[in-house]
């Protein structure tokens, strides 16, 4: 990865970007106060930075005036919106990756422009979150997933570059799945164990394909793997194992007796947020790192709703200089557990996700065959 | 009841294993099939049976408060409005006998619902016979609809009965060939893809179509006529303006997706924020549901319209209505990026402003504040290609036999002129 020197540009009025004071403290020490002064200065200077630098996002701040949706600072931006419109704040020249979400059958993925200024920051900001989980030492890794997934560095899907990501915390990757037929590679799982019996090792692959890929198949091979004080890191949400009836405690209980895994750390993320991420700690909770947060909107007038209510999460992060993903509106409901109380010792806000947002019925007299808007 | 002249057409039923119409699957009456409703007897307009038949059918809807729409369509199918009806038609050849067109193929929408009920009811009352092809899949409304449909066939009279039959069958166009050379007349609904989709079966040479594209409504206000009415008056427009807009989740075709302002801009800018927030006080007073789906569409909606450029996002009290305004009448008759409560705003400083935006697909203007005989002068002064109603606020979605430009009533019978003394 180059190394960028380009200082984040800024004009004349706006306050200077002070990010580097993120990466001096403690990703999970701050509480409220001292948080909300330096994260709410940080996304208004990326409010007016991308103003500044995405027409398209100007023209949206334009059209709202002074009644924007969502906090004033930092607008509402739905997620969606990276997947209908070219949203950078880059020349096409300083675009070093572009990264898509697995968009679901018929939806165009969103589209991630990086600078390589962005990249580094998303880069720095998980190593700080997720060495703050997993300790410094670089652990040998079983990935979870093929090795086709990471093979093209160029364009990456959102699985690659999570995989991508989480690797720099390993050392002597082995993959656990053979194909895109996603087999399991007992060869590759077998050399893996054999070289690291009895030791602690570190996994990471998305929820379901851990699920169905790697414990299940443990299960029904009768097998088991011999790792002790095992991590596994594991992301993508629970849609699938909750329609399977898998709960947390199911998922940890079999983590733990078939391969031996001591602690598992959920976390919540996306790809128009890369880096930021949200991990569940030893209580259970995601949690908040300095450089981002989170808050559950009403879908009635996008009001922050208390703990303990539902909402759709609204996300933010100080990261996305390239493109206007500070301030995002997701489609997935939870709920704010607390914050700076959560019995891990964390500061900062802690939360569950509950699921998808429904999509809703389409209606209509017309458009039998064609989408419901021409009534 | 005379006995009909006999059909030289071939039995559609003649060999099921080539013939198509052996993929047809009866849904409704009981016992009923393509042989016999084909073979049924005509009715004459305004058969006695047939008008019993719907009055029983309309009261059954009228018990469903589940559904607003089939109770509105049962109180369209009271004695009273189909007298109404009879009457229309009679007053209008008076020298001229109305006989039925004989067999009517009606295509229902996939989504919705009643408005095709509407048509079939109309053909049934004008004396034809009537296949209906209806969706597989249907919501709890249809489910509802189709066993008040059953109920209320199984007490009618067999020849009523025998000149029904609902039908389903896999998109398939073999079928639609089928059935549609059987037909005299063919009923479309399910807007412009299935339009296309099924005119590609040709029809026999002497049938006739009707056929119900894409419609595009909107709404036009006189800013001055808003500022002029009291609170009462401002309170029952609102919830007229709700009524017309967000059933069936704005998806309609004659629900209004824009509100075009008439007046200066001083007037305009002091009517519109009053205007929508009465408009959200009264869909929240309503209950009309606010979905958090649809939330996030018309979030993502409005700022795609502040991305194409000069649109402004007006504050609106909550997201059960959200407003985006355009400094002209670009984007009026586009289709909207979002609905359940999405509106485009426009301004004209007088009617003939409006003449140059009209388009051949706009149905339905519900208008308050501009009179008829100004209505009438825009539409005799500009001649305009499109606009099939101009009704008051709040009768966006009564349905009428005259309908996007039709008399259907006239169109669903034919007239036999008698010139002897």
């Amino acid at each position: 990865m180059t190394d960028s020197s380009t200082a984040i540009v800024t004009s004349g009025t706006v306050p200077a970007s002070r990010i580097e004071d993120f990466f001096a403290a403690d990703p999970f020490a701050l509480a409220r106060a001292e948080k909300q002064a330096l994260l709410g200065a940080e996304l208004a200077v990326l409010t007016q930075h991308h103003r500044d630098h995405c027409r398209a996002y100007a023209s949206i701040l334009a059209g709202y005036g002074t009644s924007p949706p969502g906090d004033a600072g930092a607008p509402l931006i739905p997620v969606s919106q990276f997947k209908l419109h070219d949203l950078a704040s880059v020349a096409p020249a300083q675009i070093f990756k572009t990264m898509t979400s697995s968009g679901t059958t018929g939806q165009a993925p969103s589209r991630i422009v990086l600078d390589a200024d962005t990249a580094r920051l998303q880069t720095r900001a998980l190593a700080r979150i997720v060495t703050s989980f997993i300790g410094p030492q670089r652990l040998p890794m079983l990935i979870i997933d093929n090795p086709a997934t990471v093979k093209d560095r160029r364009s990456f899907s959102a699985r690659g570059a999570g995989i991508l990501g989480l690797m720099t915390f390993g050392r002597d990757h082995h993959y656990a799945l053979t194909d895109e037929a996603m087999a399991i590679d007992w060869r590759s799982i077998e050399a893996f164990a054999e070289k690291y019996a009895g030791q602690p090792i570190l996994a990471f692959g998305f929820t379901f394909m851990v699920w169905k890929h790697l414990l299940q198949a443990l299960e029904t091979a009768g097998r088991t793997l011999p790792f002790s004080d095992a991590i596994l890191i594991h992301s993508g949400g629970w849609k699938k194992l909750e329609a399977e009836k898998v709960s947390n405690d199911r998922f940890k209980a079999v983590a733990r007796d078939r391969a031996g895994i001591a602690r598992v750390h959920n976390f919540y993320g996306m790809v128009e947020q890369t880096g930021s991420v949200f991990m569940e700690c030893e209580a259970g909770r995601l949690h908040a790192p300095l450089f981002a947060d989170i808050a559950f909107r009403d879908p009635a007038d996008w009001r922050e709703v208390p703990a303990g209510q539902p909402g759709i999460a609204h996300v933010m992060s100080v990261l996305p200089r390239s493109y206007p993903g500070h301030s995002l509106l997701t489609e997935d409901v939870g709920e704010l557990i607390g914050e700076d109380d959560c019995p891990c010792g964390r500061m900062g806000r802690t939360f569950r996700i509950h699921g998808r947002l429904a999509k809703a019925e389409i209606r209509g007299c017309s458009d039998t065959f064609t989408a419901p808007a021409n009534g | 009841m005379a006995e009909p002249i006999a059909d030289p057409r071939p039995d559609p039923r003649a060999d099921p294993r080539a013939d198509p119409l052996a993929r047809v699957q009866p849904v409704l009456p009981a016992g009923n099939d393509l042989a016999r409703v084909c073979a049924a007897a005509r009715a004459l307009p305004f058969d006695a049976d047939r008008i019993a038949f719907i009055a029983d059918f309309g009261a059954a809807l009228r018990r469903l408060r589940d559904f607003p729409e089939l109770v509105a369509l049962g109180f369209w199918a009271r004695p009273a409005n189909i007298r109404r009806l009879q009457d229309r038609l009679a007053a209008a050849h008076p020298g001229a006998m109305r006989l039925p067109r004989g067999l009517a193929f009606h295509v229902a929408p996939a989504n919705v619902d009643t408005i095709f009920v509407y048509s079939l009811l109309l053909s049934m009352i004008a004396g034809n016979n009537n296949i209906v092809r209806i969706s597989a899949r249907g919501g709890d409304q249809t489910g509802s609809l189709l066993q008040v449909l059953a109920t209320a066939l199984a007490q009618a009279t067999p020849a009523v009965r025998d000149g029904l039959l609902v039908v389903r069958y896999d998109h398939d166009a073999a079928v639609t060939r089928g059935l549609s050379a059987l037909a005299d007349l063919r009923i479309v609904w399910g807007g412009d893809a299935t339009v296309g989709l099924i005119r590609a079966a040709p029809l026999a040479a002497a049938a006739t179509e009707l056929v119900f594209p894409n419609k595009y409504s909107l709404a036009v206000l006189d800013a001055g006529h808003w500022l002029a009415t009291d609170a009462a008056n401002r309170a029952r427009l609102a919830r007229a303006f709700v009524n017309d807009s967000l059933w069936f989740g704005q998806a309609a075709c004659s629900s209004p997706r824009a509100l075009v302002w008439r007046g200066d801009d001083a007037t305009v800018d002091a009517a519109s924020p009053d205007f929508w927030a009465a408009v959200d006080a009264a869909a929240a007073a309503v209950g009309i549901e606010l979905d958090g789906a649809h939330a996030v569409a018309k979030l993502v909606a409005e700022q795609g319209l502040a991305i194409a450029g000069g649109a402004t996002i007006v504050p609106t009290p909550s997201n059960r209505i959200r407003v985006v305004r355009r400094p002209d009448l670009a984007g009026l008759g586009h289709p909207a990026p979002a609905a359940h409560g999405f509106f485009l705003e426009h301004r004209i400083e007088t009617l003939p402003a409006l003449a140059p935006a009209v388009r051949r697909h706009w149905q339905t203007i519900v208008s308050e504040g501009v009179s008829a005989a100004e209505w009438r002068d825009f539409l005799g002064a500009t001649r305009p290609h499109g606009i099939d109603r101009i009704m008051g606020f709040g009768a966006a979605l009564d349905f009428d036999a005259v309908w996007d430009g039709t008399d259907l009533l006239a169109a669903m019978t034919r007239l036999t002129a008698i010139g002897v003394g």
